[in-house]
């Protein structure tokens, strides 16, 4: 009982109290953020065939824009997802004590509206549950990320077939390390346990890059 | 009732029995907290991969 009492609800207590917290120093993050212009170099996976080939060179570089990383177990972002009504602060960082605070973002991929994959993971039955309703997440719907240089948005995409179960979700390995690697183009990618309530498998949302203050240099529209 | 047991039979002063009590139960307190987090491990990892 004491075991329930303390995964199923002390621990959602700890993460709403900690998530205040984040939410509210989140304004003072933005400001303190170091936003800079730099060269945009798309991501080439080695492997793959590139889907369009340029006319000519493109004589003017093309410029991104790409804030500063957050220490470890800060907050830099807001996640919504307007799908299953969640709204939550994310934090840097996946360790065990950044996931308490909520979905910590993988450390060394991309920050989100950056090209490359961008990885969120997050609690799916303890800590608030954020990604508690992941799975209910189909292809099209739309995943918004806020950080110091605006909102980014995102929209699902169809899960691969490598890694697609009979209910149209991605689920692989705990192990199963290829859904972190680089992707050309920008990406999201949040992970989560599976099924619910247990920590055998990873529920994988895959989304890309439709809108944002990247999109049109990193999409080339 | 345990409890009362285990009191009567520690040696020395009331004071210092109590305190031993308190330290022991807080050390208990400390353990299954920490049973929780582990066995709670098995519930919900955090969803990371690779990690």
């Amino acid at each position: 009982m004491g075991f329930v009492a303390y995964q199923l609800w002390f621990t959602n207590f700890l993460t709403a109290r900690d998530q205040s917290a984040l939410a509210a120093g989140l304004d003072d993050h933005y400001q303190e953020v170091v936003v800079e212009e730099v060269e945009y170099v798309a991501v080439v996976v080695a492997g793959s065939t590139p889907t369009t080939v340029p006319a000519a060179p493109d004589p003017v570089p093309k410029i991104l824009l790409r804030e500063s990383a957050s220490e470890v177990g800060e907050a830099f972002a807001e996640v919504r997802i307007p799908k299953i009504d969640l709204e939550v602060t994310i934090v840097e960082g996946v360790r065990r004590r950044d996931l308490k605070k909520g979905p910590g973002h993988l450390t060394g991929s991309p920050l989100p509206g950056q090209p490359g994959n961008s990885v969120i993971s997050g609690h799916r039955t303890t800590y608030g549950a954020p990604f508690g309703d992941l799975d209910e997440l189909v292809a099209g719907d739309r995943i918004e990320v806020e950080t110091a240089l605006g909102l980014h948005i995102y929209e699902v995409r169809e899960a691969p077939e490598q890694c697609r179960n009979e209910d149209g979700l991605c689920v692989v390995r705990p192990t199963d390390l290829w859904v972190t690697e680089p992707r050309e183009g920008a990406w999201l990618t949040l992970t989560t346990c599976h099924p619910r309530f247990s920590a055998r498998r990873r529920l994988i949302v895959f989304a890309q890059l439709v809108d944002g203050p990247n999109a049109e240099v990193i999409l080339g529209t | 009732m345990m409890i009362g047991t285990i009191y009567r039979r520690l040696p020395g002063p009331a004071p210092l029995r109590v305190t031993a009590m308190v330290l022991v139960a807080l050390v208990i307190l400390v353990l299954v907290l920490w049973s929780y987090e582990l066995l709670g491990d098995l519930l919900d990892s955090g969803g990371t991969v690779g990690g």
